[in-house]
Parts: structure tokens; C-alpha cells; sequence
């Protein structure tokens, strides 16, 4: 069989222009609906890493009583330092504490007015031999005595989890919606096309054009629209994952106890970010082939 | 060439058979007229040998091959021995002459230097050479129906069928038609034309098949469309204007111009249209 591809190309880009209005709607969707996909992806590796972070040494923070005598703190810190379930331990003044939280609320002066270095809090910031050994941790340090309260964020990745597989659920939900209705419309747009070349069609059967040859341009087109519409979609795949990098190295200047932060395991790297703009493309070209095939199949009886 | 054997159609929203149990040959060369009334199955006749439909029993065979056991991917192939020629023409309006033609070779992959050649050769052959950059909205409708011939012959098929090719046109714009038919059945190529012209028909005094309900009711060497031989001053009128249009002995010619003198005017028209249309083709 002769074919020629830049035959079929040319076809292809002259149908898309003249169904210019029908094209830029099916483009349109599959951007909205790869982009929440996008997202989705995104989110769901972000919780994945931080997971993967924590259990990695993150550990848990005694905060003591402001007034706690030496005493109450060389004895924590002692046993501290014996405990097998603790890994190593960073102590924390009351000046270090003190300028932790005067850099913390840099902006609100009446929070860092209420506070003197003698009434500010000491912490002793500990990793943990074991990360699953947390609520141990908590249960046997709360009530020693000059401890105020034992945080570790055992509790926020749970949390953090059911909200972000909740929000995972509800976008790719509407993202599956939305990738139906792509589906639908290259659907529409490819009969449309078939509908303004019916004419062409028509010579072409009788003169003995091939079914492919027929078929082809039509389905490279439905592919093109869902490949324009998935790049489309993972380049704002990538934009939303440096906004997030951003927005977390922001709030890290801020940064709190000098654990390693949650916040910036939750942002994708780059190298993910770009994996997920493969899956994002491929399956836009997916998307846009089954809808044109399934037109063709329909309204091109060869 | 083409053979029927017993071939039965009917379509699912008419009870009558379309086709019942048809038996034929028509060899290699041939001019065929089909004729016979509407919804006697002449276009049902013509789907199948394009194998546009399958017959519901029976068999074709079309150059030694048979059409229903004919893989649907092979189809393609066996219509480029066909050239297909209808009543509405079937150009393509945004494209040029040249281009209408050029497009029957382009879309079975034919080289752009083939295309070429062929294509102001079939132009020429209907005598449409000058014309070759118009739309087909700024030709006539003999003009535009003769492109159609020459996309239909571009690729030199075996078989050419017609369905009505003058059924849009005036008498002597049919006469030009028919010129450049026989023509091209004189290369060898097998012509089906179904046709209701009874002054075509019966000017040219080719292979009559006649459909009735599906079944043949005739098959005549020089036949003529009636049963009988034309009797309304009319049909032999037609029929004698058109044999002169041929181009048969000058005899007939000078009779034929007799006769034209003593009628009406209408006709007289006619015939000086139809002059002039010949000499266009010479």
C-alpha cells in the first residue's frame, strides 16, 4: 500500500482548522480533565514522600515547663540520653527558644511581648531510634515531672493523609468526569469532521482509496486534539508544582523547630513532576484515539 | 467479464425483491444500456457490482473474481478497476477541475508525475483540456458531468458504470456525453450506463437489458428502450437527430436535417446546440 504520512498530516491540519470552534473545545476539556489528574498525581506523591520522610528520623519535641527547675531538665535529659528508643537529642535554652520564637512571630510583636527569655519554654528536639515508637515516647515523657507537653507528628500525617486521600478521591473523580466528557467531545468533533468531508469520503470510496487511508487523517486528528490538550496540561502540571515549591520554601523561612519540615516533603520533585507529564501526554493521546476510533467506527463505514 | 448467477436482493424496508434471481453475462467491451422504471433495480444492479451492497443469494463474479466472498479489505482494490459516473456528478466544489481528477489518483497513492500525465490525458479525452483551473460551479452542467467521466477514466478502469449520466441534462448537452462514452468504449472499456433516456437508447442501438421488478425482461442486441419501435413523431425525431449526432452515414444525415426542417422550432434549437457542441469536441 502507498501512503503517504505527509499526505495524511496535511488532512489532518486541514481538518482541525476547519473545525477550528469544535477542536478548541475538545482541546479545552482535555486540558481541564488532564490538569486535575495532573494534580491529583501530584498531591498523592507529595503525601507519599512525606511519608516516606517521616519515617525517615522524624522525631518528637519535649517541650518544658517555662519555670522548670535545672533538676526537672538534667533528669529528662539524662534519661534522655539512656533511653534505647531515642537516637539523639538537640537541647534547646531558653535563649535559643526564646529567639525560635522571636523569629517565628516576627510579625506579630504583641505574641513575642508577652515573653521573656526566662519565661520562654525549653525543648529538647529528640530523633527517635524507631519512628513507630512515638506514642511510647509521649506516653512515658508527658507527665515526668517539668515537662509540659510531648508533640510529635505522628497525629498531623494521619490527619494529613485522610484529608489528602479525600481530596485525591473528589479530584480524581471530577478528573475521571471530565476525561469522559473529552472523550465525548473529540467524539463529536471527529463526526463533525467526517460530516464536512463526506463528499471526499465519498469519491474516495468509489475510486478504491483504502479504508486506512481514509481513516487515518481522522484519527491522527482526534490524537492531536487529546496531545495538544495533555501537554497543555502537564506544563500546568509543572507550574503548580514550583507554585507549591514555592509557596513551602516561604513558609520554611519561618521555620520552626529545625525538624526536617513536613511541609516540604509534600512538593513532588521535579524529576516526578516530569514522569507525571509522561503519563499526563500518553494519556491524552489515548484519550483522543479511542474517541476518534470509536467515530470512525460509527460514521465512516468503509 | 461480468457474470450474474441467480442473484436475489431486497432490502429491509421494502418487501418487493429488489433484484429476483437475475442471470447475465456481459463480455469484455461492451456497451450496456439498463433500462427499465423506477424501482426495477437498475441502481441496485449497479451497488452490487461496485460491492457497495452483497447480494442475499446468488453470485457475481466480475473479472473472474466473486464479489460476496470478496475480503472487505480487498474491496478498495477491485473498485480501482471500476470508473463510476452519476446523475448529480459527485465533484467536489472547492477543488478545482484538475484537482477533481488529480484526487481519484492522489487517494490510491499514485506519484505526483503519473497524476499529471494521466490527468490532462483524461481532461483532453472529454475535451475539458482548457478548463483544467475552473470550479466546477463556473462549468455548465455538460461540462461538469464530463469531468466526472474523466475522474472516472483517469485511472483506465475495465468497467464505467453510469447511473443516468444525462438524467440532469438538456438533449443535446446528453449528445456530447454520449459522444465521449462511446469513445471511451472503444478503448476496450466494458460501459453499464441505466439510463430512462428512450432517444439515447434508441439512437445508439447497443445491448438493451431490461429490469422489471427485479427480474429481466429483455435482452436485445441494438435493442431500443420500448418494446416496440418508437412511434410519437417525437421519439423518432430524437432518435434520428441523435443517430446523426454519432455520426452515421451522411445519408442519414441529410434526412435527418430534412426532417428537422419541417418541425418544429424547439427541436431546431436543439439540433443548433447540439452542432455546436460537436464541433467543440472535434
Amino acid at each position: 500500500m502507498s501512503f503517504s504520512i505527509s499526505r495524511a498530516l496535511r488532512d489532518t491540519f486541514i481538518n482541525l482548522w476547519r473545525n477550528f470552534q469544535y477542536a478548541l473545545a475538545a482541546i479545552l476539556t482535555v486540558i481541564v480533565s488532564l490538569s486535575l489528574v495532573g494534580a491529583a498525581l501530584l498531591v498523592k506523591q507529595g503525601v507519599a514522600n512525606a511519608t516516606v520522610e517521616w519515617s525517615h528520623g522524624v522525631g518528637v519535641s519535649l517541650w518544658m515547663n517555662a519555670n522548670a527547675s535545672n533538676s526537672e531538665v538534667n533528669g529528662v535529659s539524662t534519661q534522655l540520653k539512656e533511653s534505647s528508643l531515642i537516637q539523639s537529642c538537640n537541647y534547646l535554652n531558653h535563649s535559643d527558644s526564646y529567639n525560635l520564637l522571636k523569629r517565628l512571630y516576627s510579625n506579630q510583636p504583641v505574641v513575642v511581648s508577652a515573653f521573656t527569655v526566662q519565661t520562654t519554654p525549653t525543648i529538647f528536639n529528640c530523633v527517635l531510634s524507631n519512628p513507630n515508637d512515638a506514642v511510647q515516647v509521649y506516653n512515658q515523657y508527658s507527665h515526668q515531672p517539668g515537662v509540659y507537653t510531648v508533640v510529635y507528628p505522628g497525629q498531623e500525617i494521619k490527619t494529613m493523609e485522610k484529608i489528602t486521600s479525600i481530596l485525591q478521591l473528589i479530584m480524581l473523580g471530577m478528573a475521571l468526569l471530565m476525561v469522559v466528557a473529552s472523550l465525548v467531545l473529540i467524539f463529536v468533533t471527529i463526526r463533525m469532521a467526517i460530516f464536512s468531508r463526506r463528499r471526499e469520503v465519498a469519491v474516495m470510496k468509489l475510486v478504491g482509496a483504502t479504508n486506512w487511508f481514509i481513516r487515518i487523517p481522522f484519527m491522527l486528528e482526534g490524537m492531536i486534539e487529546g496531545l495538544i490538550g495533555a501537554v497543555i496540561a502537564s506544563l500546568l502540571v509543572f507550574a503548580l508544582r514550583s507554585v507549591m515549591g514555592n509557596l513551602v520554601k516561604n513558609t520554611e523561612k519561618l521555620g520552626t523547630s529545625g525538624q526536617p519540615s513536613l511541609l516540604s516533603a509534600t512538593v513532588a520533585t521535579s524529576h516526578e513532576a516530569i514522569i507525571i507529564g509522561v503519563i499526563l501526554i500518553v494519556s491524552g493521546a489515548i484519550v483522543g484515539g479511542i474517541g476518534s476510533f470509536v467515530a470512525v467506527r460509527r460514521f465512516l463505514d468503509v | 467479464m461480468i457474470k450474474f448467477d441467480k442473484v436475489s436482493k431486497s432490502y429491509k424496508t421494502n418487501r418487493n425483491k429488489a433484484l429476483n434471481e437475475l442471470s447475465l453475462e456481459i463480455t469484455k467491451g461492451e456497451f450496456v444500456f439498463l433500462v427499465g422504471p423506477s424501482g426495477s433495480g437498475k441502481t441496485t444492479f449497479l451497488k452490487l457490482l461496485l460491492r457497495e451492497e452483497k447480494p442475499d443469494s446468488g453470485r457475481i463474479w466480475v473479472g473472474g473474481k466473486e464479489l460476496s466472498s470478496m475480503g472487505s479489505f480487498k474491496v478498495p482494490y477491485y473498485r480501482r478497476n471500476l470508473g463510476c459516473v452519476f446523475q448529480d456528478f459527485r465533484l467536489l466544489p472547492n477543488k478545482t477541475v484538475h484537482q477533481n481528477v488529480a484526487f481519484a489518483l492522489e487517494v490510491i497513492g499514485r506519484s505526483k508525475h503519473v497524476i499529471e500525465s494521466k490527468v490532462s490525458q483524461s481532461l483532453e479525452i472529454v475535451g475539458l483540456g482548457n478548463k483544467a483551473n475552473r470550479l466546477p460551479n463556473e462549468l455548465s452542467g455538460g461540462e461538469q458531468q464530463r469531468v466526472a467521466i474523466a475522474r472516472a477514466f483517469v485511472n483506465r478502469p475495465l468497467i464505467l458504470l453510469a447511473d443516468e449520466p444525462t438524467g440532469n441534462l438538456d438533449p443535446a448537452t446528453s449528445q456530447g456525453i454520449m459522444r465521449i462514452l462511446d469513445k471511451i468504449n472503444r478503448t476496450e472499456t466494458t460501459i453499464i450506463m441505466a439510463t430512462h433516456d428512450v432517444g439515447i437508447v434508441n439512437m445508439m442501438r447497443r445491448r438493451v437489458i431490461q429490469l422489471d421488478k427485479g427480474s429481466l425482461v429483455r435482452d436485445q442486441q441494438r435493442g431500443i428502450y420500448g418494446m416496440e419501435e418508437p412511434d410519437t413523431i417525437e421519439e423518432r425525431l430524437t432518435g434520428a437527430v441523435r443517430a446523426i449526432s454519432v455520426g452515421t452515414s451522411e445519408n442519414e444525415l441529410i434526412k435527418g436535417r430534412k426532417r428537422l426542417r419541417r418541425n418544429s422550432t424547439p427541436i431546431k434549437s436543439i439540433i443548433a446546440g447540439f452542432d455546436e457542441d460537436t464541433d467543440d469536441l472535434d
